[in-house]
């Protein structure tokens, strides 16, 4: 049997299964809405007149928001996590030891479904980006920038937060949960070791060294995100940035595949 | 050659500390019924786990129709029914079974007829379109476990625990499920507690305790090898305990039972029958009956050597057991 990377059933499944029944396209409804219901908001209280740079004043505040929005996060556990979006929960341990009897090896399981969960949060992100582009238009907001380069940010956003959450999903969940606190705790770390003086300590420095170089790739407190916009229209292309951000998504893909090779399932009990 | 081939299957846990499994050694043929049977806590699980590549063996190897069980061509050969349903809730039935079905890489013009023939063979009658996994009982999601295992045709069809929670029709439906996959040609290897389910369709059977193979037998001979000899004698003046106790160890047939003029002894074959007949004869005890028990697959675990008090078995098929 050939081994493949990509499984199409895993795939179907993962999409599928999220929105079977319509009692839980709530969730998912509600969180697509967020930046909409935001700006309708905004706009029903009394504000200044819409000039330019309120227009990019709010266009800004929604770009920032399809940046760094922790939506990407939970969109991304919706598709990952066995169950339906807001439904009750099943044990994943039991689920994947009957899914692992079948021929699929998991490696393709883990590529598989994080290619499900990009696809999926994308999806939903763009929709979400859809929906306040056209509220915008009805309050006469024509700044909020709907391009492709835009859409290519949300998909490779969609993909960085995907990439934790598979993680997460594949590994035991307590030795998810401790990696990535540490690799938290030390971003978090190396943000105000690059705001403090140079040390004598030579373990110091090295531990500073380690804890910015964690800072940089991993991000502080969140995984890295990028802006192509920024990006494309900065005077130099930042290729040190785009590797920082592809090999930050390829390090959680190759340990997810890793923790989940290495996980035993008794189909019962872990 | 087996189709599966154990080999001093060990595995541990916790650094060694704890032997779940302990230089397993069993083949199971083509077409064979095997039954792995033992106490909670023996060890069946585990070697479940390690036949379908759940579980990585500390030591030993497994050969499934010569190649590892992680080999991806093993898998499309197999079928496995869990001791506990684990099944994607929300799906209709008709999902859960084309999932499986798709899962398994069989080929998609098939899917249709195959969900038919397999919900036929378990008898699940309910709308399948509509149905939820959620809204099915305990017994009906056995079965439907049953189908999603037997989707694609397998060729070793592992069970765990396949009578668990089903009514008496439902222990009959497995039964006439099981021997209809053996008339098939299936191979079939089960785990279970339900003794008396197990002696009725098994070719073979494992006892395991403590998680060694204490003996592989085979059901038919088993039942004839080891019988159990019903003694009976007149009345009389001699204490009959002390004889009985030294028949039994100087013929090495196990004391079962006695009271007042009867006893029962666990004879293997019938010149050990004769020996502790002429012994209680010579001991004084005027026998004037004798006579062969047929046993059940459960006295024959518990008679064997060492038993430990504190396992339990379910002979009945009904008893809470405590988890594994």
């Amino acid at each position: 049997m050939n081994r493949t990377l990509f499984n199409p059933a895993v795939f179907a499944y993962t999409l599928y299964v999220k929105f079977a029944d319509p009692r839980y396209w709530v969730i998912p409804l509600l969180l697509m809405t967020a930046p909409s219901f935001g700006l309708v908001l905004t706009m029903s209280f009394p504000h200044p007149p819409l000039t330019d740079e309120l227009q990019k004043a709010v266009a800004g505040g929604i770009h920032h928001y399809f940046l760094q929005s922790v939506v990407y996060l939970l969109f991304a556990f919706m598709f990952i996590s066995d169950g339906p979006a807001g439904g009750k929960l099943v044990s994943e341990a039991d689920s994947l030891s009957l899914l692992f009897t079948r021929p699929v090896t998991r490696f393709c399981y883990v590529l598989t479904r994080y290619l499900a969960a990009v696809v999926g949060t994308s999806i939903l992100m763009l929709g979400a980006l859809l929906l306040v582009y056209l509220v915008g238009l009805c309050y006469g907001i024509t700044a909020i920038d709907i391009s492709l380069l835009t859409v290519a940010t949300i998909i490779l956003n969609a993909a960085s937060w995907s990439s934790l959450v598979i993680f997460m999903h594949s590994a035991p969940p307590l030795i998810a949960i401790v990696t990535v606190f540490i690799l938290m705790g030390c971003a978090g770390v190396g943000n105000i070791y690059s705001q403090a003086e140079q040390s004598a300590n030579a373990f110091l420095e090295l531990l500073k060294t380690i804890c910015l170089f964690i800072n940089e790739w991993f991000g502080d407190f969140m995984p890295t995100s990028i802006d192509l916009i920024a990006m494309t229209t900065a005077s130099a292309f930042d290729i040190y940035e785009l590797a920082i951000f592809v090999s930050n998504i390829a390090f959680f893909i190759l340990i997810a595949a890793f923790a989940l090779s290495c996980r035993e399932f008794s189909y019962g009990s872990e | 050659m087996p189709l599966i081939a154990v080999e001093n299957l060990t595995k541990t846990y916790r650094q060694g500390k704890v032997k779940a499994v302990d230089s397993a050694c069993f083949d199971v043929q083509e077409g064979e019924v095997f039954g792995l049977i033992g106490p909670n806590g023996a060890g069946k699980t585990t070697i479940f786990g390690c036949l379908l590549a759940l579980t990585q063996p500390t030591a030993g190897s497994i050969l499934i129709d010569g190649m590892s069980p992680f080999d991806l061509d093993v898998k499309p050969q197999i079928g496995f029914l869990p001791e506990r349903p684990c099944y994607n809730r929300w799906m209709t039935i008709r999902q859960f079974l084309a999932y499986h079905h798709w899962m398994a890489g069989r080929p998609t013009i098939e899917r249709e007829a195959e969900i038919k023939r397999v919900l036929a063979l378990v008898e699940l009658d309910v709308d399948i379109k509509r149905r939820k996994v959620k809204e099915m009982s305990r017994g009906m999601l056995q079965r439907l476990g049953m189908a999603q295992a037997l989707i694609g045709h397998p060729r070793i069809f592992f069970l765990d625990e396949p009578t668990s929670g089903m009514d008496p029709l439902g222990f009959i439906l497995i039964r006439k499920l099981l021997l209809k996959c053996k008339e098939e040609g299936m191979t079939i290897v089960l785990n279970s507690h339900h003794l008396h389910e197990v002696e009725k369709v098994c070719d073979r059977i494992a006892f395991i305790r403590k998680g060694k193979i204490e003996e592989v037998a085979d059901v038919a001979a088993l039942s004839q090898v080891r019988q159990i000899l019903i003694v009976s004698w007149l009345a009389c003046d001699i204490d009959a305990g002390p004889v009985l106790a030294a028949v039994s160890e100087s013929s090495g047939c196990p004391l079962i039972e006695a009271s007042g003029e009867a006893a029962k002894f666990t004879v293997s074959g019938n010149e050990k029958a004769a020996d502790i007949i002429a012994s209680l004869s010579s001991s004084g005890l005027r026998v004037y009956k004798s006579s062969f028990e047929k046993r059940e697959l459960v006295e024959l675990f518990l008679t064997s050597p060492e038993p430990n008090s504190e396992e339990s078995l379910d002979a009945n098929g009904g008893s809470k057991l405590p988890d594994e």
